[in-house]
């Protein structure tokens, strides 16, 4: 029924101001749809009484009563629980602030492999930091906040490549996002599956790329797995030509030149 | 005779339960058999029903429909639930021992 302008004003006024305590809005929408049907039914009580359609009008809406104290007892209805909301933002807060025991402060030991045929070396490094990972239906959300802490830079990153004392002490490695569907890995240990990473390396954002020093070289860290990756060297003692790729775009160069290794790695 | 509301505030669950015990309504033939059955003491708004309706809802007491009406238009209809009448038997003895108690200590030395 389509009601006079007049009326359909101060109804939504009325509705508005009632309304006004409740904060979610799909309950209001509800709520809102609900007084109206409320409003007419009254409205159509009056019309059957033989009152004119302006005096329904009136006569309706003086019996809905008071907005403001029908918005009181609705707060008092639909107020939030308190104590879960509190609740839900502390473990938040524990879960963030507090150190993931399994993949946090822990000893590392990798293999560095060189792109030009030097044998590997193994080094060390300790990872802390903080992590948050959600589990979101079939995906994961990744959270991290992390850094680095070479124990041995010297071997890390052997001169002329790196100078050792740039990789001593901590360094950050920014905050990580990712996002990526758990059929690539369901299995998170103590270390990523590379080719999990794989996947997901063009989440990684650049802070985990860094030049070395004499900028011959962009390097990615694959902290979880253990093993640092020269991406591409323009280093004159690289043997191999085609592993020599310019590093304008590291993370395309990093596809380029993982790929290449694993060809190497195989052909060996 | 208009009742303060302080004393009214504690009784309604109790009075729209009871209405509801005679079969299902909706909002406003709630209010209009109120004010019939109690001689217009309890005047009550319908913007002050729904709230109290919501608040049984949400615990179980009363469980809402919807139904068309002659007219073509969909009414909300309230019904009482087992959980709700077992709730009025409790607020209504309750009651009882109250208003008892209030009455014997009005006439008290009367």
């Amino acid at each position: 029924m389509k009601l006079h302008y007049a009326t359909n004003l101060r109804l939504r006024a009325w509705i508005r101001v009632a309304l006004r305590p409740i904060r979610l809005p799909l309950t209001r929408m509800t709520l809102r749809r609900e007084f109206s049907d409320h409003f007419e039914d009254c409205r159509d009580a009056m019309l059957d009484k033989g009152l004119s359609e302006r005096e329904a009008d009136e006569e309706a809406l003086e019996l809905l009563g008071s907005a403001r104290e029908v918005g009181k007892l609705l707060k008092l209805v639909y107020r939030p629980k308190i104590y879960l909301i509190r609740a839900a933002i502390l473990l938040l807060a524990l879960l963030y602030l507090l150190p993931w025991p399994t993949r946090i402060n822990r000893q590392f030991y990798g293999q560095i492999y060189w792109m030009d045929g030097t044998p590997p070396e193994s080094v060390s490094f300790t990872l802390q930091g903080w992590k948050l990972d959600y589990l979101f239906k079939r995906d994961r959300l990744n959270l991290e906040l992390i850094w680095d802490r070479p124990e041995d830079g010297e071997k890390l990153f052997p001169p002329p490549l790196m100078d050792p004392q740039e990789m001593m002490g901590y360094e950050s490695s920014g905050l990580i996002f990712t996002y990526e569907p758990l059929f690539w890995g369901t299995y998170v240990g103590p270390a990523y599956p590379s080719e999990e990473l794989f996947e997901s390396t063009y989440m990684i954002p650049k802070s985990y790329l860094r030049l070395s020093p004499d900028g011959t070289s962009c390097m990615l860290s694959e902290s979880f797995a253990h093993n640092w990756y020269i991406l591409a060297s323009n280093n004159p003692n690289t043997k191999d030509d085609a592993l020599r790729t310019q590093y304008a775009d590291p993370l395309q160069s990093f596809i380029n030149a993982r790929e290449a290794w694993i060809n190497h790695l195989n052909d060996n | 005779m208009k009742i303060d509301k302080s004393l009214l505030s504690g009784s309604t669950s109790l009075l729209v339960l009871s209405l509801l015990k005679s079969g299902d309504k909706y909002g406003y033939e709630m209010i209009t058999l109120l004010e019939a059955v109690s001689n217009e003491v309890f005047q009550m708004k319908e913007g002050t029903l729904y709230p109290i309706l919501h608040n049984l809802e949400k615990k179980g007491y009363v469980k809402a429909y919807n139904q068309q009406t002659d007219k073509g238009r969909s009414r909300r209809y309230y019904h009482l639930t087992d959980k709700g009448a077992a709730q009025l038997i409790e607020e209504k003895t309750q009651w009882e021992v109250f208003s008892g108690a209030v009455n014997t200590v009005l006439h008290c030395g009367t």
